[in-house]
């Protein structure tokens, strides 16, 4: 029987199969250098994380009023406003309410343009609502004021 | 959680993501070994370029690490996710390639001469794999993908079909294609060749 013969049908299928094997064995390696970059990717989204859920965290402290500012005298609000972080700040308060008070009637978080209508003046910086992130003041972004 | 071994042995995928979307190095560490040769694999035999491949795995891995954090367990497996994304960037190279004209297409001598003192000369096995990676180049892109996932990641056909979002039937159609031009490129090889046989 030729080369061309074995060749046929299940032959060459077999030849094949065997090359396959081979090409299984000998599949290149991910190099020291590859790996050393893939995990330095790893890590530095690992510390973009933490700093984003740091960030959220101090935000969410920021919203809690201290104790004692709205008895000052004068302008209890505008004490208030400065309390929070200014208008900067109390803009990040508002979406934030509003936005619970929209994810409570219709059970979806509000777009960027319907958030953006409620917030008073144009201190509302842009805000990225993270699709599917249940932490919603991750996505509050304050405007730096000043 | 017991960490020691670098590449995270018997801790399943989806609870290592898990453990590295909490910023555990080690997981970070494990994840690397266990998915980044996946990668690397994959697109070296869709690219048949090693730089390219690299920098498709490098970038797969990356969509991971960005995804981790919003992982929901038991919807897909990590390995899944992964041959997908892996897939869908080598797409995206192919199509920013210029087309080049087939008897052009990858690093293979074109001379007679040159291929037989290659077979002389180097291991012979070697000239046979070059010879099918290139006629693996040459197939149409969904035949290689299907041929890849199957012969050479040897996945199962339901998990193929999940990968290239594709019904099963239509996986075996493009595997046995594929598979039969492989042959034929490797039959015609073997006879110019002249390769006696073993």
């Amino acid at each position: 029987m030729s080369d061309a013969d074995r060749m046929q049908g299940d032959g060459a299928g077999d030849a094949l199969d065997a090359v396959f094997a081979a090409m299984r064995r000998d599949a290149p390696d991910a190099q020291a250098g590859l790996l050393a970059r893939v995990l330095s990717d790893a890590e530095d989204q690992q510390d973009r994380m933490a700093e984003q859920a740091r960030a959220a965290a101090a935000r969410v402290a920021a919203l809690r009023p201290p104790e004692g500012i709205a008895s000052s005298s004068g302008g209890g609000f505008g004490s208030v406003v400065s309390g929070l972080g200014g208008w900067g700040g109390l803009g990040g308060m508002l979406t934030a309410t509003v936005a619970g008070v929209w994810i409570g009637l219709t059970g979806s978080l509000p777009t960027i343009t319907n958030a953006a209508y409620w917030i008073a003046g144009d201190s509302a910086a842009a805000v990225e609502l993270l699709p599917g992130s249940t932490d919603f003041t991750t996505a509050l972004v304050p405007e730096d004021e000043g | 959680m017991d960490m020691a071994l670098d590449d995270g042995a018997g801790v399943p995928d989806a609870a290592l993501l898990a453990l590295y979307a909490q910023g555990d190095r080690a997981a970070a560490r494990a994840l690397t070994l266990r998915f980044t040769p996946l990668a690397l694999r994959v697109a070296a035999r869709m690219l048949g370029d090693g730089t390219e491949a690299e920098d498709v795995a490098q970038e797969a891995m990356l969509r991971l690490w960005r995804v981790a954090s919003d992982w929901r367990e038991g919807e897909a497996k990590v390995s899944t996710w992964l041959y997908r994304v892996t897939v869908n960037l080598c797409t995206d190279r192919l199509r920013r390639r210029r087309p080049l004209p087939l008897d052009e297409a990858g690093d293979v001598p074109e001379d007679r001469p040159g291929v037989l003192s290659a077979m002389i000369e180097t291991d012979r096995q070697a000239v046979v794999q070059r010879t099918v990676q290139d006629a693996l180049a040459r197939l149409p892109e969904r035949q290689r993908q299907a041929v890849v996932l199957r012969h050479l990641e040897g996945l199962g056909n339901p998990e193929i079909a999940a990968v290239m979002g594709i019904g099963v039937e239509a996986v075996e159609s493009l595997t046995a294609r594929g598979k039969r031009a492989l042959a034929a490129a490797l039959s015609g090889q073997r006879d110019e060749l002249g390769f006696d046989d073993e």
